[in-house]
């Protein structure tokens, strides 16, 4: 079931496109942000929002790289792996984060506080490496500065429990 | 004209022409993959890159146009390089899987391959594992390995059928086709996803592992499960058919099949076929079979008796021969109890001109009376999508809605309203157009009178002297009518003039007695107004005869039953719903003894003729005239009833006879309005019980908003459930639970 | 002006005012000229009111020509729109910058959003378009919230909206977040995804100007693009062509990644040599690093080797060298840098982004990653060795889009210019070059 507020902020996504499907892309954020993933749930939910087949729906959730159809951890932790960073040592940053938290890439941690994702250029390369968590920038990533984040990111769940 | 050489040949060919389609002109055959004639270019597959003098790059020759002087290579080194290039990259992630796969012998990879690209593979690693043998549906399984990406599929349940339950998933080289989870391919034209599949990604559930192509013999066909006439290719390998191929006509199905006509072939091989005449015993049931010259004294003995009191009903589903023999033996007995029109169809003919299929496609107006095509006339669904996508507006008459928002105005009319509504849409297009704003009929007369190229579908079961008004008041705009209504070939039944007289009234004067022989050439019970009037006379007329093919329920309560040919298995013409008349080549010999409907329909006659006579004759007959009948307005239902309205449905009781489509079988149920099932306190999916006009029994409760709020949708031909009968009737509908309950109080 | 700017003398135009503090604050941008080009020619302010043509006709005299890597002349670009016919009409700024090395629209974004807006509302006015959008890329959520506000301010302060300044023009703008694929950059995938589709290229005819948006009239023009235009019309067509060379006008911002001392956007005019931007921009090689090879005009380009240094960084120059001048995302490697690796990160980042629409690019980029990455790991043969001189060119001119000759851009040029690298990875078994693991 949706909510009655999420319909509202719905249609007031697809009011503001001179054509409705255009707003199916804005939808799936909005999904995303509020749950975390894209279920089938959600998929059919946005469907019958924008009144489109779900298979369409999920034709454009499958093709962008940053909806997710598997809940993530708590921090997505997104390391750049594109040249510039990678000259700069962003792949070893990606190893070490995964070695850290010991896990696959988009894979939760078991207490699902932590995923880590490379990710393609994120257009700060004067900063490389570069990465985001829960797409808001982090730069300069080094080993003890990653280890350092991990630290201060447990600490601010187990704390007040407030987002990233 | 524009003028161009290919491979330096010179041709000549219209503006707008592909750089493909002017090769072939030049006889230059540049392969393809994703190019399908019938839907726009993608030129993703890049199979047909083509050199074009002072262009930099290679050009797809599926997408780029002729330009004036224009010369193309298609056989250049570089050309050649590209095509092995793609060939390479294609078979890179490709399975190689061949000798598995049904594709085998008809794949256009393999073809290609073989023309143009003979080379050894350099691709070594492990190739990506995607899904294989995906049941997409109860007809279609998807081997996403074998998929080169081309999009056919996808395109077409986009573009034509306008109804996309295929989609790409992924990207890059992790791209696949797709259904959403849980959610069925289940298109009434997935088949056609099949035929157009260049690889074996998509294939038949049906034809799996049955044949390889080369072992097939094919005869061209038609399809004669409605009033279309599909033109098919019929395949048979070892004496039994194994596939249904589309032979595409322009003029007629664009090029496509539903999926009915697509597998509903197996029936001919039903095990309960008959194979020789039988003769039953009315007391015991017992059934003994008889040689054909006993048997056809028998018959002629006793329809000499009868006369003119031998009543001749169907008639519809006859080849034109057939129907032309039929009124050989109706003219013999000099009856006139003489009805094709054993179901819901009362006008076979349309006052005014007739249409054709084309004329779709050049019309500005489509007016469907009556009429839902998906379940009527299928493939004209997807014709009229395509007419309404060139800009044609479509106007709507009838008891439910139909193509939704594609129509630009609907006249929702109650059960039995029809008629009325055709009038008042006669009276609203004669007078001067309604202010802006209008709705129902109102609405449907403005779309329709400011058209230029009107083009009626008619379903022939009322209104017809309305429709004549309506044919008058529309005069030059109107291009024609064509009539869906009735068996398939009723058009042919009609112009073969097997209508003296009214197939209700008939059965009604042989329930009491009036009529001493009965020959029946349909199954009366498949769509009966009235099947308990069936029963009685069928009970009461002291000679039943049957041509019939399978043990329906008129032909289990013969008589005498003469088996006959299937269309498949003889060399006839049939007729479609423009009066079009087809030729059909027998694939197969007809099972045991069983015969053409002419020949056998002849020998009851005493007539002699050949198939080439009787084509003629039905041919030099001239088109029935269009009979204006007064209609009883129907008695309106009490206030805030229910009420049943029946129609088609593509996969009805029919389908019992077919092993391909056993899980479309379908069970008898009810469909109303969302609105209306909170309102009866049902959900969807549940069973209640329907009773009215003297029937009472369970049926399944859909959901389906086409509906009025107070209509109750129930389908026709299927066995249990007395939909034309109940049409126009009030009805109630509750749920099992709460008609238990109250039976227990 | 970023520090490193001082030797070459010459006008900055998009960095002017970068560095102001809150410049990305209506107010601030106002006081530093802000807005003063589109009240003078929609508000008539000190001057007669700009008509349309005469705005296009000041952008054309420009010489402007496209940011995002194709260096199509703006003006023709808009000119390429047929006469109004009271239907919509659009203007799409492509800010899906994800070219690898490439961050000068981020920074134009972040710190003058009212820049790229009042280029918008002034391009806009030019075409006669009747909406625009902003399609910023999926991972640009902060630099979205940035131009959001910017773009609340405009409205109320009447740049926004219906009769702008008085001038019967009536431009509504909003930013359009996408969800992550480098395709998107292509201007008709791009507007795919603006439409709420996968994001495929379309065929061409009909070209976006005539059926683009919605099947309607429609230009894409980079961030950068459309932020000179207030410049251009403020100063004059002709004070900004006479920044750059004869067929390029102004300044541009190049985005200098990798194995420099100090990475960063510098703005130079057009036709600046590469060395002075390595060296007197970027500080030059990291210490005790000697320059190797540098890709000029991001991930899609070939590279250059330090004897190509003194060539102007210019559309055609850059392309006469086999290269091209792209995005000018400048990404250096020095002699730490490992060709096959590098060859493989790019071919992995192709192979990822690769829509999967037409086969040579769709296959071809999964085939070569998969050779390099055997080859960059020890595990390659002679066979794979013949893959890389092979399978570029049956890329190379044959797929849908530009996406395919850019992912073998660099590979094809690394092979030119370092084959002994990669032979030596498949005769040794290891990389040679023993480097610092970069």
């Amino acid at each position: 079931m949706i909510s009655e507020a999420r319909r509202q902020k719905a249609m007031e996504i697809i009011r503001g496109f001179p054509q409705k499907s255009s707003a199916v892309i804005p939808l799936l954020h909005l999904w995303q942000d509020e749950e975390g993933y894209l279920s089938d749930d959600a998929i059919a939910e946005v469907a019958e929002i924008m009144g489109m087949p779900p298979a369409e729906v999920q034709e454009v959730v499958s093709f962008y790289s940053m909806f997710h159809r598997r809940p993530l951890g708590r921090y997505h932790i997104e390391v750049c792996r594109s040249l510039s960073c990678a000259l700069m040592g962003g792949r070893d940053i990606l190893d070490h984060l995964r070695r850290r938290l010991g896990v696959g890439l988009n894979e939760p941690t078991p207490d699902g506080l932590f995923s880590v994702g490379a990710v393609e250029c994120l257009a700060r390369c004067d900063l490389a490496p570069v990465g985001q968590v829960n797409l808001e920038y982090t730069d300069r990533l080094t080993p003890e500065g990653v280890d350092r984040l991990l630290a201060d990111l447990r600490a601010r769940a187990e704390g007040g429990g407030a987002g990233a | 004209m524009i003028h161009l050489t290919v491979d330096g040949r010179a041709v000549e060919v219209p503006e707008g022409t592909l750089i493909l389609d002017a090769a072939k002109e030049a006889g230059a055959e540049v392969p393809t993959f994703c190019y399908h004639h019938l839907m726009r270019p993608v030129a993703a597959c890049r199979m047909c890159l083509v050199e074009v003098e002072r262009r930099p790059k290679l050009e797809p020759a599926c997408a780029v146009t002729v330009a004036e002087g224009m010369a193309v290579h298609t056989k250049s080194d570089r050309v050649l390089a590209a095509r092995r290039g793609v060939l390479e990259f294609l078979l890179a992630q490709h399975p190689l899987d061949c000798p598995v796969c049904d594709k085998g012998g008809e794949c256009d990879l393999q073809d290609n391959t073989m023309n143009h690209g003979r080379f050894r593979s350099r691709y070594e690693d492990p190739k990506i594992k995607k899904r294989k043998r995906v049941p997409l549906s109860d007809l279609v399984v998807l081997d996403e390995e074998r998929c080169i990406v081309c999009q056919r599929c996808t395109r077409f349940m986009e573009e034509v059928v306008e109804d996309p339950q295929l989609a790409l998933r992924q990207r890059g080289a992790y791209t696949a086709v797709s259904t959403f989870p849980g959610r069925p391919f289940d298109s009434l034209f997935s088949g056609n996803t099949i035929e157009m599949c260049p690889v074996g990604a998509l294939t038949s559930r049906p034809y799996r592992f049955r044949a390889r192509p080369w072992d097939n013999r094919t005869a061209e066909s038609v399809c004669t499960h409605c009033p279309v006439g599909c033109n098919l290719a019929a395949q048979e390998r070892d004496g039994s058919m194994v596939r249904v191929l589309s032979r595409e006509n322009p003029d007629v199905d664009g090029g496509w099949l539903c999926d009915r006509g697509r597998f509903g072939y197996r029936w001919v091989h039903h095990p309960r076929r008959y194979l020789a005449p039988l003769g039953r015993e009315r007391a015991s049931r017992r059934e003994t079979p008889l040689v054909w010259a006993d048997a056809l004294e028998q018959a002629r003995a006793a329809l000499k008796a009868a006369g003119p009191r031998t009543a001749v009903l169907g008639g519809g589903r006859l080849t034109a021969e057939g129907q032309m023999a039929a009124r050989r033996l109706v003219e013999a007995l000099g009856t006139e109890l003489v009805d094709h029109r054993t179901g819901a169809l009362r006008f076979a003919t349309p006052p005014g001109p007739r249409a054709r299929i084309a004329d779709l496609d050049r019309a500005d107006r489509i007016l469907l009376l009556g009429v839902v095509p998906e379940s009527d006339v299928p493939v004209l669904d997807l014709r009229i999508k395509a007419a309404l996508r060139a800009g044609a507006r479509l106007a709507v008459v009838g008891e439910r809605r139909t193509l939704g928002e594609r129509a630009a105005a609907t006249a929702l009319v109650p059960p039995r309203g029809l008629g009325a509504a055709v009038e008042a849409l006669a009276e609203a297009v004669a007078r001067p157009p309604a202010a802006a704003g209008a709705e129902g009929v109102e609405a449907v007369a403005q779309v329709v009178a400011e058209g230029e190229r009107v083009v009626v579908l008619w379903s022939g079961e009322a209104g017809g002297a309305a429709l004549a008004r309506l044919v008058q008041a529309l005069g030059e705009r109107l291009v024609g009518t064509l009539v869906t209504g009735g068996a398939p070939s009723a058009q042919g039944a009609a112009r073969a003039g097997l209508e003296r007289g009214r197939a209700g009234e008939i059965l009604a004067a042989a329930a009491q007695g009036d009529v001493e022989a009965l020959v029946l050439l349909d199954d009366l019970f498949e769509d009966a107004p009235d099947p308990d009037l069936v029963r009685r006379a069928l009970e009461r007329v002291p000679f039943v005869l049957a041509l019939a093919h399978l043990p329906t329920e008129s032909a289990a309560r013969a008589d005498l039953v003469l088996p006959l040919a299937a269309p498949v298995e003889m060399s006839a013409h049939v007729v479609n719903l423009e009066g079009r008349v087809q030729p059909i080549a027998a694939l197969l010999p007809p099972p045991g003894e069983a015969r053409p409907d002419w020949e056998v329909l002849l020998d009851l006659a005493g007539a002699v003729a050949d198939r080439d006579e009787l084509v003629a004759a039905y041919r030099a007959l001239p088109e029935p005239a269009f009979v204006a009948e007064e209609e009883e307005a129907p008695a309106p239902p009490p206030p805030g009833a229910l009420v049943a309205v029946s129609g088609r449905i593509p996969f009805d009781s029919g389908v019992r006879w077919e092993e391909g489509l056993r899980t479309r079988l379908p069970r008898p149920y009810a469909a109303v309005h969302p609105d209306a099932l909170a309102r009866l306190g049902l959900r969807p999916g549940e069973a209640a019980r329907l009773k009215g006009g003297g029937f009472e029994g369970e049926v399944e409760v859909r959901a389906d908003d086409s509906l009025p709020v107070d209509s109750v949708f129930l389908p026709r031909g299927v066995i249990g459930l007395p939909a034309g009968r109940l049409h126009g009737l009030a009805v109630e509908l509750e749920a099992v639970a709460a008609a238990a309950a109250a039976g227990e109080a | 002006m970023p520090e490193g700017g001082a030797a070459t003398a010459f006008e900055p135009v998009l960095f002017k005012d970068i560095d102001t503090p809150e410049l990305y604050r209506r107010q601030v941008y106002e006081a530093h000229e802000g807005y003063a080009a589109l009240r003078r020619a929609l508000g008539g302010e000190g001057s007669e009111r700009m008509t349309p043509e005469a705005v296009l006709e000041e952008v054309r005299v420009s010489n402007l020509r496209g940011r995002g890597g194709a260096g199509f002349p703006t003006a023709r670009k808009w000119q390429f729109l047929p006469p109004p016919d009271g239907g919509p009409r659009y203007l799409v700024c492509n800010a899906d910058e994800s070219e690898p090395g490439t961050f000068k629209d981020h920074e134009i974004l972040r710190k003058n959003p009212h820049m790229l807006i009042e280029g918008m509302i002034l391009a806009g006015y030019a075409m006669r378009a009747t909406r625009g959008f902003i399609y910023l890329r999926g991972e640009f959520a902060q630099p979205k919230r940035v131009v959001d506000a910017a773009i609340r301010e405009a409205y109320e302060a009447g740049y926004l909206g219906r009769d702008i300044l008085g001038s019967g023009f009536d431009f509504d703008l909003s930013t359009y977040l996408g969800a992550g694929a480098y395709i998107c950059g292509e201007e008709t995938a791009l507007l795919d995804s603006l439409e709420g589709k996968r994001g495929f290229p379309r065929l061409r005819p009909p070209f976006p100007a005539v059926a683009g948006l919605y099947g309607r009239p429609t230009v894409v023009n980079n961030v950068e693009t459309l932020a000179n235009v207030p410049a251009i019309v403020r100063r004059g067509g002709a004070w900004f062509a006479s920044l750059g060379t004869e067929r390029s006008g102004g300044t541009k911002i190049f985005s200098i990644s990798g194995r420099v001392a100090r990475p960063g956007n510098y703005e130079y005019p057009m036709g600046t040599p590469l060395r002075v931007l390595l060296y007197e921009a970027a500080g030059g090689p990291l210490p005790g690093r000697a320059f190797k090879a540098v890709i000029p005009g991001g991930g899609s380009a070939g590279l250059l080797v330090p004897s190509q240094f003194d060539l102007p960084m210019d559309f055609e120059p850059i392309a006469q060298a086999g290269s091209m001048l792209g995005s000018a995302g400048v990404i250096v490697m020095d002699d730490s840098t490992c060709m096959v690796r590098a060859a493989t990160w790019l071919m992995e980042f192709y192979a990822d982004e690769s829509c999967g629409k037409c086969t040579p690019c769709r296959e071809g980029t999964k085939w070569l990653e998969m050779a390099l990455e055997r080859i960059e790991t020890g595990r390659g043969t002679p066979d794979d060795l013949e893959l890389l001189q092979g399978l570029p060119g049956q890329i190379l001119g044959n797929t849908f889009c530009g996406l395919g000759d850019a992912a073998v851009g660099f590979l094809m040029s690394a092979v030119r210019h370092f084959w002994p690298e990669f032979e030596a990875h498949v005769a040794e078994g290891r990389c040679p070059s023993g480097g610092d693991g970069r």
